[in-house]
Order: C-alpha cells, then structure tokens, then sequence
C-alpha cells in the first residue's frame, strides 16, 4: 500500500486526539469523582441514578416529617405527663375530710389552682398552634363560660395524619381535648362509655350518666347522687376542668355557680364521687400516654426502616455515579504513557522527510 | 543519423523532465490542499524515423499527458459516506445541546424542582397552619415553574439554532450548485475538442465542492461523457445541469417546520442526509422532546388544579387553580359556525383532543357529536343553532350558528403554551388549600397530603405513570438518542476516515516520493542538457575540422 503523506499526519492527528479525549474523560472523572457526565455517558445509569436521588429526597422528606412528629409526641408527653402529675394533687385535695373551715378554703383554693393549671395544659401550644384542639388549632381547646359556669371546649374531634415515607402513614399524630367517640380517647373528659353506679363510703349512691352531644362536641356526664336520707343532688360535667371547679366549689360548700349552697353531705358526695373519677381520668391519661408511644415506636420503627433504605440507596448511587479513584489513576497513566509515545513518535516521523537528507 | 537528430532527442528529454519537476513542483505545492489528487507525466516513446537500411532510429520521448491519479468508485463512497457523517454530524451536535437540558447527572432538569415541590407540600401537611411552610411551598412552585421555562427555552433555543443553521446550510448548498455549474463550463472548456487533456484541477476542485456539496445534503451525481460535466440531483429535481441550476428553498410554514422546494416542487420528504438531513431529524426528534415536555407540565398543571380545588385554604375558603390552567385551541372548518371551548370541571378534564361533527336529523336540523379522538367516547344530541352548550369530559363547548354536515371543528388543548403559560396562580400563602373541608381549618392536613402524594401516582395522560417516572422515560429517550446519534457519529467518522485514507492512499501526495521524483528527473534534465552539450561538442568538433 502506497503511504502518502497526508496519511502520516491524519493518522498522527487522529490517534492524538483519541487519545487526549480519553485523557480529557478521565480527568473529569478525577476532578468531579463522577463516573459519567451526560446521560447518553450511561443512559441506565442516569435513569438509576435519577430513581435513587428521588427516593433519597423522599427518604430526607420523610426523615424531616419523623423528627418533627417525634417532636411534637415528645411534647405532647411532657404535657400529659405533667396533666397526670396534676390529676395526682387534685385528688390529693380530695383525700382529707372534714378540717376546719380554713382548712377547706384552702383546699377550695389549691383545687381552683389546680383547675387553672388545667386549664394551661389543655390550652397548650406547640409552633403557636393548640395542640388539642382538633383541626381548629388555631383556637384553644377550652375556654370558661362565665354564664354557665362550665368549659367548653372549642375544637373538633379531627386527627392530622402524617406521610412517614414509601407509602407508610401515621395516623392520628394529635390528641383531642374531647370527643363524643368512645374509641377516641382525651386526656381531659371522661370517656364512659355507659351509665355507671358507684355507692360511696357515706352510703349514698352516685349514678354517672354519660350524654353525647354533637354541638358543642362533648360529652356531658350528669351526675345523681342519692343519699341515704333519699335527697337528691343533680349536677354535671364535661371536662377536668368542670370536675377540678366542682370540686373547689364542694369545698366551698357551693354549687357551681359558685353561689348555690350546698349541705356538708352533699359536699363531701360530691367530693368523693369526683374523686373516684378522677382514678379513672387518670387511668385514660396513662392509656393516652400509651397510645403516643405505640404512635413513637411506629415512627421509630419507620425511621430504622427510612434509614437503612437511604443508606442502600445511597450505595447505590455512588456505586453507579461515582468514579473509581484507583482504577481511573491507572487508566490516566495508561492513556499519558500511549500518549507520550505517540508524541515523541510524531515528533520524529513528522519532522523528517526525503528532502532533510538531499544534500 | 545526423547530429542534429540528436539535438532533438535531447530537446525532448529536456522537456519531458522540464514537464516532470513541473509536475513534481505542483505536487508538492498541493500537498495539503483538500481533493487535489497526485498528478503524473504520461511519457511515451516518440515515433521513430526509418532511415533505410533497415535503421529505424527513435526521435526521443514524448509527453502524452498528465493525468492525476482518481479512483471514481472510490470517491463516490466518499461521497456517499460524507452523507451519512454530515448527517450523524449535525444530529449528534443537536441532540447533545438538548441533553445538557435534561442533563440529570450534573442536577440540571426537572427532577429535583419536581420532587422539592412535592416535598413541600409535605412540609406543609406537618404544619398546616404554618405560613413558612405554605411561602416555602409557593418558592419551591416557581423554582418548578422557572426549571421548566429554562427547560423549554434551553429547547427552542436549539430548534432556533437549527433553523438559522437550515437556512445557511440551505444557502451554502446553492452557493456549491453554481460553484459545481461554473466548474461545468470550465471543464467543458478545456475539454472541448482535446482527446487527451483533461482538466485535472479542475475537476479536483469540482469532486472537492460536490464532496461538500454531499456533507451537506444527500445529492446524486452523473457525469455525462461527451462534455465531462456533472448533473447533480435532489430529490429526483436537478440541482445542477450543465451550466445550469435551480435554487434550493427553504419556506416556514404554519407547523414551525421548513418546506424545502427546488425548482418549485416540494422535496421535503426526499431530505435524508447530510447536514440538513441531520438537521431535519434533530429538528423532529426535539420537537417530539419539547411536546412530551409540555404534556408532562400540562398533566401536572392539571392534577395539581384538579386536587386543589378539591381542598379549602386558610380562610375556609375553596380551592383555587394553583397553576394557571391550559387553554385550549379551536381548529374551525365550517362557514358559519363558531366555537368556543373553556374547562368547567378539571376532575374528568384530558389532555386528548376532541372533533365536533354534525350529521342532518333527517327533519331539516342537525345533530353534533363531539368525539374524543383517543378514546372514542362520544357525546351527542339534537343541535340548535342558536346556541348550544355541551358540558363533555370537563370541557364546556358553546357552539353556534348554521352549519353543514361537511362542517367540523376540532379542539385540543394549548400543549404549545403548556410551558409559556405556566405560571403559579397562587400567590397569597393563605390561599393555598391544605384542609379537606372549611370546617376543619386551619389544622386538617388531608388535601396537602392527597396534593403531596400527586407525585406518586400514575397519570393516564402520561401513559399510566407517574410524573417523575415519564420525566425518567423522557431522559432515557434523550440519552439513548444522544448515545445511538454519537455513536452513529464515531462509526461514520472511522469509516469515512477509512475511505479517505484509502483516498490519500491513492492520490495523496508522498514529499519522500517527489523528493525521490524531484531527484530522479534532476538528473534525467541534467543528462539532456548534456546529452546536448555533447551533441554540440561533436558539432563544433565537426565544424572546426572542416575549417581547417
């Protein structure tokens, strides 16, 4: 085959260049740690890689949504674990019978502190908004009818759900501040499911009536106590906070109102039949308390499962994305030793002919 | 044999390696310059003179021509492989600036503002109420709605490019097709008349713009033995004949696409190759692109609308759109009839187009249909042309005036400004509607988590897939695309640089062979001037001894 000259240096050019944009490849590869830059570099790969980042964005997005669902049950503890403690001194205050008269405006009092105290919690807010109030967060929970003498309670029965990630969602992240459903529990009413009858030490005979209404949205439980002597004294209640009232009012040997007198017997009756349910409100408290941790071991749970994903998924990723540092080291010296070689041969090849030698 | 015999053998030796350095010196100065072919003296014997007695003494050498060194076959697959590279050329090019639009491995694209607006809205499920969460969401709208502008305006872009690059492309080769007419003529010229001389540069220079002339646009070329020019065809049109062309033209016309006509005839379907073959194909390909684009955001416009408005915002009030909704287009084929067509309900709303035809009741009226043209379903009723009004898969038609059974219209959805009009309609973050009901607000998330889970479920416009899985789809396509177009590339490259170096092979000029060339005739003119010198010796030699 007869070589011309333009062969030499098409030859020469094109194996320079070749080479040079192998070289140019591997010095990305380098630079940025990527394996490949374009998506026609490795079509699959890119379409991977676009499917592991979007399930690690989803993977971060959900991880967000669990640290603050965490946060707000951890709060959310803290205030139940604090309304118990309070439940806890409020029947203290209904333990001692009888004392003097100073005696019991001072229970009357730290009942109606107590009440108060309630009252705060069951207002309670995290990011400005009011825990249990329902969807109405914007509202708080309970506010004090002075013309009824009762609180009534602002918000709805409706509970958030949050989206923890690959499809799993935590249902009812927020606790109510009262419900007509029975299988949804509130730390601040008594959930009694039907009438119940207690007989007190006094011999007097408390019959607890449970009464949904739907507006305002709460349960009313009236209360009938019939002493021996046959009287009756009606009253009702809603919340702790009715209960903690009535009871500060009992003290004071007056109805709710604050003015109505009561007699001694109904007095301590009605401080006795409220205390018994105060053992059962506490009893709901502690199962509420269950509750947000089985809703904290889900979301724990789901936080493992979130993070052992992302982690496989970000193996994933960089195995298909990232650059082998050692094996593209190697492949540079190769592609720079071919390329030297080529260079210096080039220089030779090129830089003589026929005519250097014709004297 | 006289002296003087040899005086002239020596002329034409001194000739002959007169015409060989001439020859030799042309070589060497087109050494490197594109389609010469070697050239080379054709040297025959000189006709002998008999002189009786048996003597037939030869007169010398002959210069018979000087022909360059062509292989026709040869070149006429480098004609037709400089078609197929120009095209893989210009494809590939084009092709790869789109890929940087969607170039998903360096961040660039819609899968990230996507999946962040999603995500937002998750955000904003945590925290209903939350006005941060809501103006995050409202950010993270427009970032989705500016990565898609960038998107579209990073395609037309290139589309625009394409276009200016048809239109010099379009030019050059009309600027070729006189240069080919004119080298015609020349040729002919020189040929005219001559049994053996051939116009050697010439003709290099022509197979050098018709070799141009094919990178640019699959052409067909003949010569025709009786005068040597070159007919060079498009499309079965003439390009060139002879002296003569006809002029290449590229028309816009109503579908953004280029019309191409010589000679007055429509040849668009006969551009395959070359460059604006390449071009051609680029330009399909990315408008296939760009329109997959628009489905993908028009579809999200759609979704995302048809769920807001499902939910209610802050103030307890109904979902608006949150993106601004697609319009539609009404293609009008009546004389008297008008239509006009708005969404009414987004929940059924498509993104198929729709024809609306009418057919005579038999009772001097008319009856329409309006006829989703995907799937088939129809609507149809009794048409008054005073005005009627037909509520069909989300669309209100409002149609009006005398019609014929030939009258038609056909209504699609305004894909073509999906992008250009997609804007966030949303701008008060108290309006954005996260709760299920107007009771439940301001906590109830439910609408901002269906909203956030959008994104994972599948859309029968895109073919049953969700959002990020069509985007995925579309950037394989474009990869894939972009990979097969360098790939074709590369192979073109290789094998046309095969067949020029068999080219070069050939009529590529070797410096050590006319150095060795050069020398040779050197010493063959050195050898003729002496092989006179001693002629002339003997006859001065003659000479002084007749005077004595």
């Amino acid at each position: 085959m007869r070589v011309s000259s333009d062969m030499f240096y098409s030859h020469l050019t094109q194996g320079l260049l070749d080479n040079l944009k192998d070289m140019d490849k591997l010095s990305n590869q380098i630079a940025t740690g990527k394996k490949f830059f374009k998506p026609s570099d490795d079509v699959l790969g890119t379409l991977r890689s676009i499917g592991y980042k979007l399930t690690l964005s989803q993977n971060a997005q959900a991880q967000q949504t669990i640290t603050e669902a965490t946060n707000y049950l951890n709060y959310n503890d803290t205030i139940l674990t604090q309304l118990s403690e309070t439940l806890t001194n409020l029947k203290r205050v209904t333990m001692p019978s009888g004392g003097t008269s100073e005696d019991q405006a001072y229970y009357a009092s730290q009942a109606a502190a107590l009440r108060d105290n309630l009252l705060d919690f069951s207002n309670s807010t995290y990011l400005n908004n009011y825990i249990f109030s329902g969807s109405l967060s914007d509202q708080p929970a309970y506010t004090y009818d002075d013309v009824n003498h009762v609180y009534v309670y602002q918000g709805d029965n409706n509970q958030m759900a949050l989206n923890l990630g690959a499809g799993t969602t935590l249902k009812a992240i927020n606790i109510v501040g009262n419900s007509i459903d029975t299988s949804l529990l509130s730390p601040f009413n008594y959930n009694l499911v039907a009438a119940k009858t207690i007989t007190l030490p006094s011999g007097s005979t408390v019959v607890f009536t449970p009464d949904r209404l739907t507006s305002p949205n709460s349960t009313i439980i009236n209360v009938q106590i019939t002493d021996t002597m046959a009287n009756v004294d009606n009253f009702s209640f809603t919340n702790i906070m009715d209960l903690a009232h009535l009871i500060s009012n009992a003290w004071n040997r007056v109805d709710i109102d604050g003015t109505t007198a009561l007699t001694s017997q109904q007095s301590s009756d009605r401080i006795e039949a409220l205390a018994n349910v105060l053992d059962e409100v506490q009893s709901q408290v502690l199962t509420v308390q269950g509750q947000l941790g089985v809703s904290q071991s889900g979301i724990n749970d789901q936080k493992t499962r979130l993070t052992s994903n992302t982690t496989t998924q970000q193996n994933s990723l960089d195995n298909i994305q990232e650059a082998k540092m050692d094996e593209t080291i190697i492949s540079i010296l190769k592609v720079s030793t071919a390329l030297n070689a080529l260079r210096s041969a080039s220089a030779k090849i090129l830089s003589q002919s026929l005519f250097d030698f014709l004297r | 044999m006289s002296f003087l015999t040899i005086f002239d053998i020596g002329k034409t030796a001194l000739f002959a390696s007169q015409a060989q350095l001439g020859v030799i010196s042309n070589n060497i100065a087109n050494a490197s310059t594109p389609g010469y072919s070697r050239q080379e003296v054709i040297l025959t014997i000189a006709a002998p003179v008999s002189q009786g007695h048996n003597q037939v003494v030869g007169q010398g050498v002959q210069v018979a021509g000087i022909r360059r060194q062509y292989d026709a076959l040869l070149q006429n697959q480098i004609d037709l492989a400089q078609q197929e590279y120009g095209k893989s050329t210009t494809h590939s090019q084009n092709l790869s600036y789109i890929e940087q639009v969607f170039n998903e491995t360096q961040g660039i694209g819609l899968a990230t503002p996507m999946t962040d607006f999603f995500n937002a809205w998750h955000e904003v499920s945590n925290n209903p109420q939350g006005l941060t969460e809501r103006s995050l969401l409202l950010q993270k709208a427009d970032t989705l709605v500016n990565s898609a502008k960038l998107m579209e305006q990073g395609i037309t872009t290139t589309l625009t490019q394409i276009n200016s690059g048809i239109v010099d492309t379009v030019s050059k080769i009309n600027a070729f097709a006189t240069r080919i007419a004119k080298l015609n003529e020349q040729i002919a010229q020189v040929e005219a008349g001559s049994a053996s001389g051939t116009a050697n540069d010439f003709r290099d220079q022509r197979s050098e713009v018709l070799r141009q002339l094919n990178s640019l646009v699959n052409v067909n070329a003949w010569e025709d033995p009786t005068n040597g020019t070159l007919t060079v065809t498009l499309g079965n049109r003439n390009l060139v004949s002879g002296s003569n062309t006809n002029t290449l033209s590229a028309i816009y016309d109503q579908t953004a696409n280029y019309i191409y006509k010589l000679d007055g005839i429509d040849i668009t379907s006969k551009i395959s190759k070359g460059e604006l073959g390449g071009a051609v194909a680029a330009s399909g390909n990315i408008q296939t692109h760009l329109l997959d684009l628009r489905k993908l955001v028009a579809s999200l416009t759609s979704q995302v609308n048809v769920q807001h408005t499902q939910g209610y915002d802050l103030n307890g009030v109904q979902g608006t759109d949150f993106f601004t909704p697609i319009g539609f287009n009404v293609s009008d084929n009546s004389a008297n009839g008008t239509l006009s067509a708005t969404a009414n309900n987004l929940t059924p709303l498509t993104l198929d187009n729709y024809a609306v035809t009418f057919a005579d009741d038999g009772s001097g009226g008319y009856n329409y249909t309006i006829t989703n043209s995907s799937t088939s379903a129809t609507s149809t009723a009794a048409y008054d042309p005073a005005g009627t009004t037909v509520d069909f898969e989300g669309i209100r038609f409002v149609i009006s005036g005398a019609v014929t059974a030939t009258d038609s219209f056909t209504v699609a959805p305004d894909l073509s400004k999906a992008i250009q009009n997609f804007e966030t309609a949303i701008t008060d973050p108290r309006e954005i509607a996260a709760s299920s009901s107007a009771a439940t607000v301001p906590g109830d998330n439910a609408n901002a988590l269906l909203m956030a889970d959008i994104i994972n479920q599948d859309i029968v416009e895109l073919n049953s897939t969700t959002f990020t899985d069509y985007y995925q789809s579309l950037v394989g396509q474009i990869g894939s695309q972009s990979k097969t177009a360098a790939d074709g590339l590369t192979y073109n490259n290789n094998f046309l640089t095969m067949l020029n170096t068999q080219r070069a092979s050939i009529s590529g000029v070797s410096m050590d062979e006319e150095a060795a060339n050069l020398v040779r005739f050197q010493r063959a003119y050195q050898a003729a001037a002496r092989l006179i010198q001693t002629a002339d010796v003997l006859f001065e030699d003659l000479i002084n001894l007749a005077g004595r």
